[in-house]
């Protein structure tokens, strides 16, 4: 039997979204802590352009990246297609699996079927082969698993400050798309992980407002040790740009 | 159905293009003037937004787009035509997977084939209906219209979601490559 997620951290490219997602569920269970240390290894130091390389979803923490708008050649309102989404999933009605189809197949593909926001080509080719492997010929099933999409409470939208972005995919080998996101969710009534608070040293407050409880000692001695590590494996560009030594 | 198309043109005359709408066989507009399009040279064009809303039931569909007055008088200083450069179904952009258009140009003359066909080698393109030679795309960018009695073709599933999975979710799954080796 397939585990709903409890939440879904929706990011841009660079913005940290494996990062809050693996915080979050070692929040929910310290005890993964070394799963989430896993997430960013030491040696992610000597080369950057690896990053991706270690990636894997929590158990109960969904990620979603770059889904507010396509990526394409012709020019398309970037801020109309963002506030689309974010609308659709404050709307709240999942009923018909075409509303957000985009956003619920890669939900679906990076948490249940690849584990990852990256894969590579014979991973496709082999989902690709046997689709019922993972459940995709079964769309009610994946309806099921991705309606969590449409309950606003378990959605958290991280926002980071757009030169941090850009920093981050010219050091993390990652795509940089100029829509500004955090202005944008900024004016819903949603849940935000405001990134700085990372480097800032708030991000407890940031955690506890949105499981909507305080973290047990433990819990918080976990998602330090957490953070430390995101922060030392961070690229140099980055780490000058957030102040971290 | 909630079909949301987008539009660019080409012209050099004081007149636009305009097309004819049909949702499997029905007509949803007849003779649409495309006349708040962008140019099809500018890929930053704002496109010409035609919403239409047809309650068919969920099944297989044909979507097509007519040429209605496209003509060699209207191509004296350049080149007439429309392209259908964006289509969202049920708001869902079809950007993020792939455009399964067809363009048929019904081939006006021989020069078509002795000037364009045969240099560009596109001879493979060229199919007979009915005793009537017809420029037929079905790749990338087969969204051009520019011949008379021309049009576009797209054939879809509803709900979406069985379609696109035919297809591997096209370029949804071809963004997550990243082979590291």
């Amino acid at each position: 039997m397939i585990k709903h997620k409890e939440y879904v951290v929706w990011y841009k490219s660079g913005a940290g979204g494996f990062f809050v997602a693996w915080l979050l569920q070692t929040a929910i269970n310290p005890s993964l802590l070394p799963c989430a240390l896993d997430v960013f290894p030491l040696s992610l130091t000597k080369d950057h352009k690896v990053w991706k390389q270690s990636e894997s979803v929590p158990p109960d923490a969904a990620v979603l990246c770059n889904m507010f708008h396509p990526n394409t050649y012709y020019k398309i309102d970037f801020e109309k297609d963002t506030r689309c989404v974010i609308e659709s999933v404050l709307n709240g009605n999942s009923d018909s699996i075409d509303t957000l189809l985009h956003c619920r197949i890669k939900f679906y593909l990076m948490n249940y079927v690849y584990l990852s926001g990256h894969i590579t080509s014979q991973n496709l080719a082999e989902v690709a082969q046997h689709p019922e492997k993972f459940q995709l010929n079964d769309m009610e099933h994946v309806k099921s698993m991705t309606d969590i999409l449409f309950d606003v409470s378990k959605n958290i939208f991280v926002s980071a400050p757009e030169r941090y972005l850009e920093l981050a995919s010219q050091t993390k080998n990652c795509r940089y798309y100029p829509t500004p996101v955090h202005d944008i969710v900024a004016n819903y009534p949603v849940k935000i992980f405001q990134m700085e608070t990372t480097w800032q040293g708030t991000w407890e407050s940031e955690v506890s407002k949105i499981l909507g409880r305080p973290l047990l000692p433990t819990a918080k001695t976990a998602c330090a040790e957490l953070v430390n590590r995101y922060l030392e494996v961070m690229p140099p560009l980055l780490k000058e740009f957030c102040g971290v030594n | 159905v909630l079909i949301d198309l987008g539009f660019a043109v080409n012209t050099s005359v004081d007149q636009y293009p305009t097309v004819d709408i049909e949702l499997d066989g029905v007509q949803l507009v007849s003779n649409l003037i495309l006349d708040q399009a962008g140019k099809v040279d500018d890929p930053l064009a704002d496109l010409q937004q035609v919403i239409l809303n047809a309650n068919n039931i969920d099944g297989p569909h044909r979507l097509k787009i007519q040429s209605t007055n496209i003509n060699e008088n209207l191509k004296t200083h350049g080149d007439f035509g429309f392209q259908l450069r964006s289509i969202k179904i049920n708001n869902i952009d079809l950007e993020w997977f792939w455009k399964p258009t067809v363009s048929y140009n019904p081939v006006p003359n021989q020069g078509y084939i002795d000037h364009y066909i045969l240099p560009q080698n596109l001879s493979h393109e060229i199919e007979d209906h009915d005793g009537v030679l017809v420029h037929v795309r079905r790749r990338d960018f087969a969204n051009y219209i520019n011949l008379p009695n021309g049009y576009i073709e797209l054939d879809f599933v509803t709900p979406l979601y069985q379609w696109v999975l035919s297809n591997n979710f096209g370029n949804l799954t071809q963004s997550l490559i990243m082979d590291f080796t």
